[in-house]
């Protein structure tokens, strides 16, 4: 019975609890190429900051769209290279943006990258290689079902950026994620960066799911892009984009897997 | 550089938050590995280091830590496990006094009938209700019910001590507060092992001795849990959840390593978890013994029960089995026997048809090992039978773990004959080099999943002998290698093209 041992043990857990919290308040640390994650203490303490960073985007967005808003834009009649790329929701997506791109004239290339995120295309260069590829003229972006739950959706802000940054000039429309519940805030927070008229804003309507009730069934996913369809003529580059006739049963979306280690 | 400012500019905010944290909130139950436990038991430590010589405030400040961490995961059911035990203590009393044997059966029962009814309100009402539905083609509107965390465990535990108590094998004890003490030891109290009152109870007493071994032996303990539930665990669930969310969109050998991924992880969780409470508890002087003993080194399924979760077998064994006739009624009856407790311990794991389907099926398991038996131990013990056995053994249970984890038995179905039908040996190299780190983390545990437990022992002597400025940085150590880890993107660009 020795208290000495007590004190031994809660100077150690003491000591290691005031190092960690140290290093989440502190800048980068780097040893050699390794930076020291931080723990997510700073995050959890501060939360509520990111909700005003969320609302200045908001602010500015809204103030942006109001401007653009005036704006008569008329419809693209060229036939398109339509790019669609993102997580597990492309598949089906592609499938129907596909016979909409047979019965239109265009074409379509898609990359369905498993369980991926906004950080995730961010961060590597296959955005960027795809896009030298296919040369797209339309793009098609679904992201953030990966991201709806995150404890703070704010810190996908420069991922999202860097995703546009690498689109740059291309007319794009971002899909955004089928909720199955009310997300923590992607929404607005891809909606506030993405230009006006680009964000398709899938949350709040009605899908068919799939049996781990998160992915949109194959039929539920074509009216998915019937639903696109009929808002893109409102979108920033309305391209020609008439519903495929039942004739057009099957077309081949080009869609490469990539399957993700993690999410 | 180190800011502060956030918390300088904002201090309402921040106090606020951190008030929060201290609150209920369904969605974040206090595990033993989470930041907030580590400050509550960084108050708890010198608290207790002080009480314990004492037992009675001992007893009242575990106590009321206790019933805190129950409200912090379970929020107001802390008021339904004071109400029961105290319903339990009561009975007990009673049985101990009473002459007549009719009297104390009675009772006996009465308290089984109200702690099965509690549990089976809350954990199988809807499953039951669903099924009455399917039988009748209604319109099934699931209970808004919540199930309290650990209700399974300490409903347990009470069965045990009143059925001991009519056994006349345990007294009762004195007042209510040390059954609530037995009862509530947070330690134990949301995922177990499941204490024996016989084995728990005299541990209680007045100037409670805490050796430095045991102390340190309790933070080796809680260092490698964190290892295997926060590090292992949670990493390698990231890519099985893939799997498993949706089992039509990978290949045979995706699909076989995301089944073993899930035998490696839900052993990690499960045993991670139990040593860390052993650890907490041994550090404040109690042992809870073993809970898991090397499970995947069995060589037959009656062996894997014997070593995996250990508390709940030889639950199982001493008031299911053994009271259902066991061995002691004949062949048939044995196996039936075997069956009927397998069939519970799989509803114990949950409502749902699957978790009965794997009882089941580690019930015919047994049942065939037993029945084999006299076939098996005429086979000459060599490498290569024990090769083979140990093989069968570890096949047959990763199977069963696919029925336990799939959403629903089709898709156990899509995951298996996936792995059958289109497997191709070539993509293993692919698949090592698109997940290095996850195949890294499975060798490793493979690895020292084998390693003979006397070498585990040595390294657990090793630490508690090293100096303090050791243990700090190896805790340190894993502390960092868990926040590494935890992030929800650890992918570099790593893929799988078809």
């Amino acid at each position: 019975m020795k208290d000495h041992n007590y004190i031994g043990l809660w100077l150690l857990l003491a000591m290691a609890l005031a190092i960690i919290t140290l290093i989440a308040f502190s800048d980068d640390i780097k040893i050699g190429e390794w930076t020291v994650k931080r723990a997510p203490i700073a995050d959890i303490l501060l939360e509520s900051k990111s909700v005003s960073d969320k609302n200045e985007i908001n602010a500015y967005q809204d103030s942006i769209r109001e401007l653009e808003e005036a704006k008569i834009i008329e419809t693209d009649s060229l036939p398109q290279s339509i790019f669609v790329f993102g997580d597990s929701m492309t598949f089906n997506l592609a499938l129907r943006l596909a016979q909409y791109a047979k019965a239109n004239g265009h074409s379509i290339h898609s990359v369905n990258w498993d369980s991926s995120n906004t950080k995730i295309w961010a961060e590597h260069d296959t955005l960027r290689y795809y896009i030298n590829e296919f040369r797209p003229t339309q793009i098609f972006i679904s992201l953030g079902s990966n991201e709806l739950y995150f404890k703070n959706p704010e810190t996908r802000i420069p991922y999202i950026k860097k995703i546009l940054e690498v689109i740059d000039t291309i007319p794009y429309v971002w899909i955004g994620p089928p909720n199955w519940k009310e997300d923590s805030g992607i929404n607005d927070i891809i909606e506030g960066i993405c230009k006006p008229k680009t964000f398709f804003r899938s949350a709040g309507m009605k899908f068919e799911r799939k049996s781990d009730h998160i992915h949109p069934t194959r039929k539920s996913s074509a009216l998915w892009v019937d639903s696109i369809a009929k808002w893109l003529p409102e979108s920033s580059h309305p391209i020609v984009f008439d519903t495929p006739s039942d004739s057009i049963k099957k077309s081949n979306p080009n869609i490469i897997f990539l399957k993700a280690l993690n999410k | 550089m180190i800011d502060f400012n956030p918390i300088i500019e904002n201090p309402g905010l921040f106090i606020r938050n951190f008030g929060e944290l201290f609150k209920f909130d369904s969605n974040a139950p206090m595990l033993f590995s989470s930041g907030l436990f580590w400050i509550l038991f960084l108050l708890f430590i010198p608290i207790y280091a002080l009480v314990r010589k004492n037992k009675w405030q001992m007893i009242i400040f575990v106590v009321l830590f206790s019933l805190y961490f129950y409200y912090k995961s379970s929020g107001y059911f802390f008021l339904m496990l004071i109400g029961t035990s105290f319903i339990d203590w009561i009975i007990s009393k009673v049985i101990f006094k009473s002459e007549r044997h009719g009297v104390r059966l009675g009772l006996m029962w009465l308290s089984i009938f109200i702690s099965l009814t509690i549990l089976g309100y809350f954990k199988y009402a809807n499953f039951f209700l669903w099924n009455w539905n399917q039988m009748v083609q209604g319109n099934f509107q699931p209970l808004d019910i919540i199930l309290p965390v650990g209700i399974s465990f300490y409903t347990f535990q009470s069965i045990s001590y009143i059925v001991d108590i009519y056994k006349k094998k345990i007294n009762p004890t004195k007042t209510w507060f040390e059954y609530l003490f037995f009862l509530s030891f947070f330690p134990a109290l949301v995922a177990g092992p499941i204490v024996r009152a016989d084995y728990f109870l005299p541990q209680i007493k007045h100037k409670k001795t805490v050796s430095s071994a045991q102390i340190w032996g309790g933070v080796w303990l809680i260092i490698v849990g964190i290892i295997k539930k926060a590090l292992i665990a949670d990493y390698i669930s990231q890519y099985n959840d893939l799997i498993f969310n949706d089992p039509t969109l990978y290949t045979g050998v995706q699909t076989l390593m995301g089944v073993l991924g899930y035998t490696m992880q839900i052993y990690c969780d499960f045993s991670g978890y139990s040593d860390m409470a052993i650890g907490l508890a041994l550090i404040m002087g109690f042992k809870l013994g073993i809970n898991f003993d090397s499970p995947y080194q069995s060589r037959n399924l009656t062996e894997f029960w014997r070593r995996w979760h250990i508390s709940l077998s030889s639950w199982l064994r001493d008031y299911v089995y053994i009271p259902l006739g066991g061995n002691r009624k004949g062949t048939v009856r044995t196996y039936i026997n075997n069956f009927l407790t397998m069939l519970i311990g799989g509803l114990w794991h949950g409502a749902a048809w699957k978790f009965i389907f794997w009882g089941a099926m580690h019930g015919v398991g047994l049942a065939v090992h037993k029945a084999s038996h006299p076939i098996l131990k005429r086979i000459p013990d060599n490498f290569i039978t024990v090769f083979i056995s140990w093989l069968l053994t570890f096949v047959y249970v990763s199977l069963l773990w696919v029925f336990f984890r799939a959403a629903s038995f089709e898709d156990s179905v899509l995951i298996i004959q996936n792995i059958f039908i289109d497997f191709d040996w070539n993509q293993f190299p692919q698949f090592f080099e698109a997940r290095m780190v996850w195949c890294i983390m499975m060798i490793a545990l493979t690895v020292f999943h084998f390693v003979p437990q006397r070498w585990a022992d040595i390294c657990q002597q090793a630490f508690i002998r090293s100096p303090w400025l050791l243990k700090l940085f190896i805790f340190l150590g894993v502390v960092q290698l868990v926040i590494e880890f935890m992030s929800e993107e650890v992918s570099p660009f790593i893929y799988f093209q078809f």
